[in-house]
């Protein structure tokens, strides 16, 4: 019992409750009478991601699709950096911030399809207006509460020092809430990947090969389960693998090491 | 001596109510001052005055003739608080902060110099690459003392910097800024509640009562009971 | 260890039970149906409003399932929430490829389906890799007659497949007119008609043309359990189809009349749109062959049908291979 408990302490207890869910997931499909429409085994899983990878696009759907993360959690991290210091160093702006958030934060990208659809259109530049939507609103609030942490001496210890207003944010400011930043980038990544899949589904290739999201919604109207299925394990792959080795690894950089977690 | 600090005619006002009023004082080149007096009697925000960190109602500040408007290189404050030392560096990183922004150049030798002086005299080497979390509260005030003094500022603000700490650390404190200042000769003007802490450290004391200069004292013999009841008695209203 | 066994067999019973929970099956005579609606389905509506399925067999339990396209159906029936499902022949014979077990148990409807362009583009060959066009979904009837036009005229049935976007009819109505990237539209009656009498855009391909003839647009499927166990049942709903469809080409005004409690259009409008010329309702089905030989020579499909018995229930007589 100690045993095993040591185990599922371990960093890698993740891997093992995978493998525990991938032999439960395998006796369902084998042991009992279900059609494989409806719960495919982890070898047609298997061979319908083998065959994506080999013929078809799937990796590059995948990286059109990150590709568009980033670049929307890119423009969402500038836009939600102004936003937040603007509204830290005035109280007006302040309030017209925090009246943005309770308008626009509740709502989800996908309930403002028709009317972006009308602006916008349905191209690329539709999918990053829903992931910066989406991305923008959490992070502004991370992005405030973060400075709003910051010991006033800090302000002083740079104003003692004559440093420029630059030099104040980027040498202490944005490291002094760096734990902030971390985390409403956790959560933006996260909010990405869900708008990016859903407006995908919703507005297909446009002019391209299309993103993972098209992928799963081609092989959702084309009935291959399997495939779908193909589909979902690229995007816990990539998610994992974001978290693993992304994350984990500034975060022991950083606030781990700063004891600020 | 010569003067560094020379206030004349100051006043400062909270919500129309005088703080500070018609004050006048000078501070020589390399006094230690310890401003005491009551809680609310407007010694932090003398110290703060000085430093530049608030406009004054009235009156002038002076720092070797200069007018102090804001808060500036030559007048260096260290804080009551622990969170002064930033999180995300070492003790070592700490005290080369001011040196590697400054705008004023430092070379890469010189910082590497200057660091080490200045950890050597607070004592500090062993730790100088431990980050703040893993530091007892005397060492991060060790580490904030060090770090505003690698400047070379002409005046150190202290503003109850072993206010926090148990006495046992705080006496052992005081004897490194003792040994520090007779090495270095900075300015040192040093607020406390402390009356003993004042006794043991400062050569010129000065009580600030209802908003005002009330006495200035020549401490001239450390630790006397004497002076202490004489201060006990200007102190009780 | 014994946590360990405790927890494991929790785990397993949840699975069980997820697992039984649906096989409660009494045997009273049961119809769930999807409920889709534009004129289509006009039909179904009249099935529903006269209580047709009701009448032809007395005491049948109705269930109206409200269902949005042929991909939320056709999952449905696969996991047994539902008997009977209208939709055109190319997401049945995806579904039927797939190994569903599922046959058309009767024809629908015809109804007018075209490409919908900006006036700029003339014809096929003017759209540009930097034009979109809008269609429920590939794999819809409206994205295999786009194929099919374009094996005609580029011998290219994916020529056109990376400058699809995926809208609902109504969607991509109002993203075509909003002018912005969407430059053309597959789709049907009444948002067809509602595009064409909007100046700056026409009609550059219609769904005939693509075809090549005519074709039924929406046919109505069940599952082999409701055909099977359920013969009463299935030929009620038969019956009650053909019925409908009936009613409708007898009684137009009347069947109009009834729509307006279903549809956000005038009486008037419906009956143009019931008695169009292009509008056919008939429980004939047409065009099965084509589009599975199609489909299965443009790999939609992974095998074409050799015989109609393996799509269309016992009453082949109904249907033109």
């Amino acid at each position: 019992m100690q045993n095993i408990k040591a185990i599922f302490n371990k960093s890698y207890s993740k891997y093992i409750w995978i493998v525990i869910i991938l032999i439960v997931w395998e006796a369902v499909a084998k042991l009992t009478p279900v059609s494989p429409l409806v719960f495919p085994s982890l070898e047609l899983i298997g061979a319908a991601l083998l065959n994506s990878i080999l013929t078809g696009d799937i990796l590059f759907q995948m990286l059109f699709s990150l590709g568009l993360i980033f670049v929307g959690l890119i423009i969402g991290v500038v836009l939600s950096f102004v936003m937040s210091s603007l509204s830290v160093i005035s109280p007006v702006f302040e309030s017209f911030v925090d009246t943005c958030i309770s308008i626009f934060d509740p709502l989800p990208g996908i309930a403002l399809l028709p009317l972006i659809i009308l602006w916008i259109g349905t191209g690329t530049k539709a999918i990053l207006f829903i992931i910066v939507h989406s991305v923008l609103w959490p992070m502004i609030l991370n992005m405030t509460a973060g400075f709003k942490s910051i010991p006033t001496i800090y302000k002083k210890i740079g104003q003692n020092y004559e440093f420029s207003s630059a030099k104040i944010i980027f040498k202490i400011y944005i490291p002094a809430s760096l734990p902030y930043l971390i985390a409403g980038l956790k959560i933006g990544w996260a909010r990405a990947w869900r708008a990016t899949i859903s407006a995908e589904m919703i507005f297909g290739a446009s002019g391209g090969i299309g993103g993972i999201g098209w992928y799963i919604f081609n092989r959702r109207v084309f009935m291959d389960t399997p495939g779908i299925f193909a589909g979902l394990v690229m995007i816990v792959f990539a998610g994992i693998l974001v978290e693993d080795f992304f994350f984990v690894k500034i975060e022991e950089k950083t606030v781990k090491k700063w004891g600020l977690s | 001596m010569s003067e560094t600090i020379r206030i004349t005619n100051l006043s400062k006002l909270y919500d129309g109510r005088a703080i500070l009023k018609d004050i006048d004082l000078t501070i020589e080149t390399g006094e230690f001052m310890c401003i005491i007096g009551p809680s609310g009697c407007g010694k932090s925000t003398l110290l703060n005055l000085i430093g530049g960190f608030i406009e004054r109602d009235s009156g002038s500040i002076t720092l070797q003739g200069q007018p102090v408007l804001r808060p500036n290189q030559e007048c260096i404050m260290v804080f009551q608080e622990f969170d002064q030392l930033f999180p995300w560096k070492t003790v070592k990183g700490n005290v080369e902060f001011p040196l590697r922004n400054n705008p004023h150049r430092y070379s890469k030798e010189r910082i590497e110099e200057l660091s080490e002086t200045y950890l050597d005299m607070v004592k500090l080497k062993d730790f100088k690459d431990f980050y703040p979390h893993q530091l007892s509260g005397g060492m991060k005030q060790r580490t904030a003392i060090a770090r505003a003094l690698v400047t070379t500022p002409k005046v150190l603000l202290m503003d109850e910097p072993f206010g926090s700490l148990d006495i046992q650390t705080k006496s052992e404190l005081h004897q490194t800024l003792l040994e520090i200042w007779k090495r270095t000769r900075t300015t040192i003007v040093f607020v406390t509640h402390d009356v003993r802490e004042a006794l043991h450290l400062a050569d010129q004391i000065i009580i600030l009562k209802d908003g005002g200069v009330y006495q200035r004292i020549e401490n001239n013999i450390k630790d006397s009971e004497e002076t202490m009841k004489k201060i006990m008695g200007f102190l009780s209203p | 260890m014994k946590r360990l066994g405790i927890i494991l067999s929790l785990l397993c019973l949840v699975l069980v039970s997820g697992c039984t929970a649906q096989e409660s099956d009494s045997h009273e005579k049961v119809i769930r149906i999807a409920e889709q609606y534009g004129i289509a389905y006009a039909p179904v509506q009249i099935i529903k409003d006269q209580g047709l399925l009701e009448k032809n067999c007395p005491g049948v339990q109705v269930t109206w399932e409200q269902m949005s396209n042929s991909t939320v159906i056709r999952e449905a029936m696969v996991s047994d929430k539902l008997d009977v499902g209208f939709m055109a022949i190319p997401p049945f014979l995806i579904g039927w490829d797939n190994g569903m077990d599922w046959k058309i148990a009767t024809g629908l409807s015809s109804v007018p389906t075209g490409l919908v362009a900006k006036d700029e583009i003339q014809s096929l060959q003017d759209i540009k890799s930097s034009d979109r066009i809008a269609l429920p979904q590939p794999g819809s009837v409206q994205h295999i007659l786009l194929a099919m036009a374009c094996q005609k005229e580029f011998n290219d049935p994916q020529k056109m497949d990376n400058i699809l976007v995926t809208l609902s009819h109504p969607d991509g109505m109002n993203a075509l007119l909003a002018g912005n990237d969407i430059t053309a539209h597959f789709t049907s009656t009444p948002y067809l008609e509602t595009e064409l009498a909007t100046a700056g855009y026409h009609e550059i391909l219609t769904g005939k043309e693509a075809f090549g003839g005519d074709f039924s647009f929406i046919v109505g499927v069940t599952t082999k359990k409701l055909h099977d166990e359920s013969p009463e049942v299935y030929e009620a709903f038969k019956e009650s189809v053909a019925e409908a469809i009936q009613f409708i080409n007898d009684h137009p005004e009347e069947a109009a009349e009834i729509l307006t409690k279903y549809y956000d259009y005038s009486k008037e409008d419906i009956f143009t749109y019931l008695t169009a010329e292009d509008t056919e309702y008939s429980p004939t089905v047409k065009g099965i062959r084509k589009f599975s030989d199609f489909m299965n020579e443009t790999n939609y499909l992974k095998k074409s049908t050799t015989d109609i018995g393996e799509v269309v229930w016992e009453n082949t007589a109904d249907a033109e291979y």
